[in-house]
């Protein structure tokens, strides 16, 4: 997806004859609408490989994970930390923000990624709701974060959408650690089904992932409330196509996203213990070194939206100045803060709350847990689990379809060009024609002098040819390049010729 | 104590226990609701105590195996220690032996 990056820079140049920011914002409200909806969307495809947009999503949790029988480990969660929550992911969603008034001259290029963010946040949220490692839940939390802030750019809510990154470097930051910290004090366990009951002996790690999850399912004032909340209103205050689509899937993955936020939780914290003992026994608070960033990420995940929400998404804020460019006709800030019915403004949270203390009945109380197995008891309970799990099967499409036939292009490729055509008339070929053009001049040493009195006349025959075929041609005076040329003509028309291994065939 | 199963038999029918046993509580998490799960497998398994009909077994094994692969969770528990799991071969301590052939004959 790189390569459509690189064709979308390409295209940016055909287009502007430069790829400075300056000349191609200037230029870009003077271009052809279908060409700007095509760089739009190639760069598109490089943010949705980088933001682990679907369907290029599956390198994140896959970077989390195990995969069973394979080479490759997971990360330690402070770099999972680093680049899932801070750095790496989030510059696709900061290319896009940057190229803005470009993409603001293509509809068509902002509906695609209004649908492809939405899509994203609310496929994430599912599967995150069946996933069992603690580290990929908190993973699929990060793309569906990602699919809420490509979705704010496709809504034309860059600044938004920039403070969600922000936001959510924050919070997700302090998850991750947190998830270190417990996975270390639990003697390496992963599995959310082999924990419970770790408040009594993990109380601070407890509190912070408790406010990095508050935070991430935007319980008002804290500091995911701030750009969340708004994302999800000012795709309401669209009043489109595109804005009804993300509004319904945003709400209800805040809904979702409290689920899988509580049941991680209540899993590892609240319920029964379902560890083994000695893990228990040797559970410990994190040293030092772990409390503090934990703490001082806790305090940026409660105040940082309340300080500086009206800095980045303010209405009026000219924070940005001209870094980001929102085109007058999409510009919903006003009516998403000031004139939407108060049930859509509530609806989020609400949802977040039922979803909460829904996951927390469901994993804590008996009841609750005899009614959730009772549903994968069921044959399409079963299905759903196992398709959420497998994270839509993507994977196994992937891998049975894709990946095969890729490589089977690339065997081909190896086998019939770079090992086959260009092998036989390059190297392999010149060293075989100058072998067999050996071996078949060797065969003219035959010992008969009559033979060698016809190689004598036959040279000088042609030795004659080659000087005086120029004046029969043309009556000018010879010229030493054009013999020459004749020469090696000559020359290589023999060795070509007499390195036919059919004549060595025949002789043996 | 004396019996007229072969040990090959008696490990099958062990592995089958454990393994309908671990399955359970993938699904179920919880082992006070597990508890009453297992104590039906177990309940299974002391029905057909006393069968000693190779063909009755067969088919009992057939049955068992066949609603065991329906109810196989997709995303089993695995100890982190073990193949598969999160820690396994991680930080792998360095082989003593040199690394390459031409570090193996011996300089001094």
């Amino acid at each position: 997806m790189d390569m459509g990056l690189s064709i979308g820079f390409f295209a940016l140049f055909a287009l502007f004859g430069s790829i400075d920011y300056a000349t191609v914002f200037s230029l870009a409200p003077f271009m052809n609408e279908t060409a700007i909806t095509i760089i739009g969307l190639l760069l598109l495809t490089g943010a949705m490989a980088k933001s682990a947009q679907i369907p290029l999503h599956s390198w994140l949790p896959g970077s989390m994970e195990v995969k069973r029988f394979s080479v490759n480990k997971n990360l330690p969660t402070p770099v999972s930390a680093l680049i899932h929550a801070a750095t790496l992911v989030t510059a696709g969603l900061y290319l896009l923000v940057r190229s803005s008034p470009v993409l603001e001259y293509s509809s068509t290029a902002l509906l695609v990624i209004t649908l492809v963010g939405a899509s994203t946040a609310f496929f994430a949220a599912t599967c995150g709701l069946v996933q069992n490692d603690l580290k990929r839940i908190i993973a699929f939390s990060t793309i569906s974060q990602l699919g809420y802030m490509v979705m704010a750019v496709g809504l034309s809510q860059y600044n938004v959408a920039l403070m969600h990154v922000v936001n959510h470097a924050f919070f997700k930051a302090l998850l991750f650690l947190g998830a270190g910290a417990v996975i270390h004090s639990f003697s390496d366990q992963q599995d959310v089904r082999k924990m419970g009951g770790l408040i009594q002996f993990l109380p601070f790690t407890y509190t912070a992932m408790l406010v990095g999850s508050l935070s991430l399912l935007a319980t008002p004032w804290l500091t995911g409330f701030y750009s969340k909340d708004l994302i999800i209103e000012l795709a309401y205050a669209q009043y489109s196509f595109s804005g009804t689509y993300a509004f319904i899937l945003g709400s209800l993955t805040a809904g979702l996203t409290a689920f899988y936020s509580f049941r991680l939780i209540s899993l590892v914290f609240l319920t029964v213990p379902n560890g083994t003992k000695s893990a228990y026994l040797h559970s410990h608070e994190a040293s030092t070194a772990v409390i503090i960033p934990l703490f001082i990420l806790a305090l940026f995940s409660i105040f940082f939206g309340y300080v500086f929400s009206d800095l980045f998404v303010g209405v009026g804020s000219d924070f940005f100045g001209n870094a980001i460019f929102t085109h007058p006709r999409n510009i919903s800030i006003i009516e998403a803060e000031f004139s939407l019915p108060l049930i859509i403004k509530l609806l989020p949270a609400f949802l977040s709350l039922i979803g909460a203390s829904l996951a927390v009945f469901i994993y804590h109380s008996k009841n609750g847990s005899q009614f959730i197995i009772g549903l994968t008891d069921t044959a399409l309970g079963k299905k759903v689990y196992t398709f959420l799990n497998g994270k839509y099967l993507f994977d196994v499409v992937y891998n049975n379809y894709l990946i095969a036939g890729g490589l089977n292009i690339g065997y081909l490729i190896s086998k019939l060009l770079d090992r086959g055509v260009i092998e036989l008339i390059g190297p392999y070929g010149l060293s075989n024609t100058l072998t067999n053009t050996g071996v078949n001049f060797s065969k003219l040493d035959t010992g008969v002098i009559t033979t060698y009195s016809l190689y004598i006349t036959i040279g000088l025959l042609s030795l004659i040819f080659l000087v005086f075929t120029p004046i029969l041609l043309d009556n000018s005076i010879i010229i030493i390049k054009e013999e020459m040329r004749l020469v090696i003509i000559y020359l290589a028309a023999l060795v070509l010729v007499s390195s036919n291994s059919f004549l060595n065939k025949k002789e043996n | 104590m004396s019996t007229s199963f072969s040990s090959a038999h008696r490990l099958y029918v062990k592995s089958l226990y454990r393994r309908m046993l671990k399955n359970e509580l993938d699904w179920v998490v919880r082992r006070d609701i597990w508890r009453g799960r297992a104590m039906m497998i177990r309940a299974e398994f002391e029905r057909n105590r006393d069968v000693t009909e190779p063909r009755a077994l067969a088919q009992i094994f057939e049955k068992a195996e066949a609603s065991l692969a329906s109810r196989l969770h997709p995303d089993p528990y695995i100890p982190p220690s073990m193949p598969g799991g999160t820690k396994w071969e991680r930080n792998i301590p360095p082989t003593i032996a040199p690394i390459y052939d031409h570090m193996a004959a011996a300089h001094h």
